[in-house]
């Protein structure tokens, strides 16, 4: 086979593939945008179940643990979830549609998914923050409260307070890996898109 | 602010919101396969690519008011693709070396009447982009807008160097092809 033979068989190849040939243009662009607010749309969905899972499990455990430390924790949660998805909901404002079927509408509505996740990122991460602190105040507390049977068994110690320490650890970098990784995309784009 | 209709040649610098959009649409269309196999010569899944696509028409968008009108659209379109492609390379290098073989076949289109052609035709095509996206970066850009259909003198100014760069660099990534499909046809 010729060099021309084999170069043409291989123009053919590449100009077949990979689609059908019209998945660029401002319209599937734009049909790709919509099918990212199902995404949207299913993720939120998950938050919600989650909050009300917690609720339900608050309000379940409330019913038999009457102690005054735990309605003060489960109140604690109630506002937490009350947090969580009211700032999800702010921050997803204007995200959720395409106002128009034009380029404009297309680079704006891009550009404030990607800055709504960096922001959602940048809070679900001074969350877990707060909680590692919170758990890291509370242990003193745990280990005083529990001092005799984590004397005779200091393993317990060790693998509780190690877990929960090895946990907090993994989730914030995992956060802050996630959240420098939005951030870098969002200058990408905005770079890109000459904001 | 000037209201210029998506010109080839001509100048958009300070042209209206709406004409840059216009513009922005009649090249995205114009060149929408081409940035779609541009797409798929760096980014290995359909997901990936989609999302691709997406920066490479932000980046455009963003690109529109440099336009100068010293080249063509097409090279300016191909010029702002690669770059984009480039940056996707680059950071998809760091983040997952090898990417699942799985991954990247994408879904097999049924092309009837004659599906065992179109199967034949598909697989085809899947080993070459998967054997371009192999490639080291200066060879794939060159040889996929060589397969695309541009001279030599077009591809020196999308990638931004000299015509006897390209001519050497093509001529290595065609070696370099050829051994990665195998050396057929």
């Amino acid at each position: 086979m010729s060099r021309e033979d084999e170069w043409a068989g291989w123009a053919r190849d590449f100009q077949g593939g990979p689609a059908e040939g019209d998945a660029a243009t401002p319209a599937a662009m734009l049909a790709q945008v919509r099918r990212e607010t199902w995404k949207q749309r299913r993720a939120y969905l998950w938050e919600a179940l989650a909050c009300v899972f917690l609720i339900a499990f608050y309000v379940v455990m409330m019913g038999r643990l009457r102690a005054t430390w735990f309605v003060v924790m489960a109140s604690a949660n109630f506002v937490f979830a009350a947090l969580w998805m009211g700032y999800l909901t702010h921050t997803l404002r204007g995200t959720w549609s395409a106002a128009g079927a034009d380029a404009r509408t297309f680079v704006a509505l891009a550009r404030s998914r990607r800055a709504a996740e960096h922001r959602w990122f940048r809070f679900s991460r001074a969350i877990t923050a707060a909680m590692l602190l919170f758990v890291v105040a509370w242990a003193p507390f745990v280990l005083r409260a529990r001092w005799e049977r984590y004397a005779a068994e200091p393993w317990r110690a060790v693998v509780g307070f190690g877990a929960v320490l090895l946990i907090g650890v993994a989730a914030m970098v995992h956060q802050t890996r996630r959240l420098e990784r939005a951030g870098r995309e969002l200058a990408a784009l905005d770079a890109a898109a000459g904001e | 602010m000037t209201d210029v209709p998506y010109p080839d040649t001509a100048t958009l610098a300070g042209v209206t919101d709406e004409a840059r959009a216009r513009t922005f649409t009649a090249w995205m269309t114009a060149h929408a396969a081409s940035v779609r196999r541009a797409a798929a010569s760096y980014a290995h899944t359909a997901a990936e690519q989609d999302d691709l696509v997406q920066q490479i028409a932000l980046a455009l968008w963003g690109a529109l008011p440099s336009f100068r009108g010293e080249c063509s659209a097409r090279t300016f379109v191909f010029r702002v693709a690669h770059n984009q492609g480039a940056h996707f390379a680059t950071r998809e290098r760091l983040r997952r070396p090898h990417p699942d073989a799985d991954e990247r076949v994408g879904a097999i289109v049924d092309h009837a009447p004659d599906p065992e052609a179109a199967l034949d035709a598909h697989r085809r095509r899947e080993r070459m982009f998967a054997a371009l996206r192999e490639l080291p970066l200066p060879h794939r850009q060159v040889l996929t807008l060589a397969l695309e259909g541009l001279g030599h003198d077009e591809i020196a100014a999308v990638l931004g160097v000299t015509v006897n760069n390209v001519n050497v660099r093509l001529s290595r990534a065609r070696d370099a092809l050829r051994t990665s499909l195998g050396g057929e046809r």
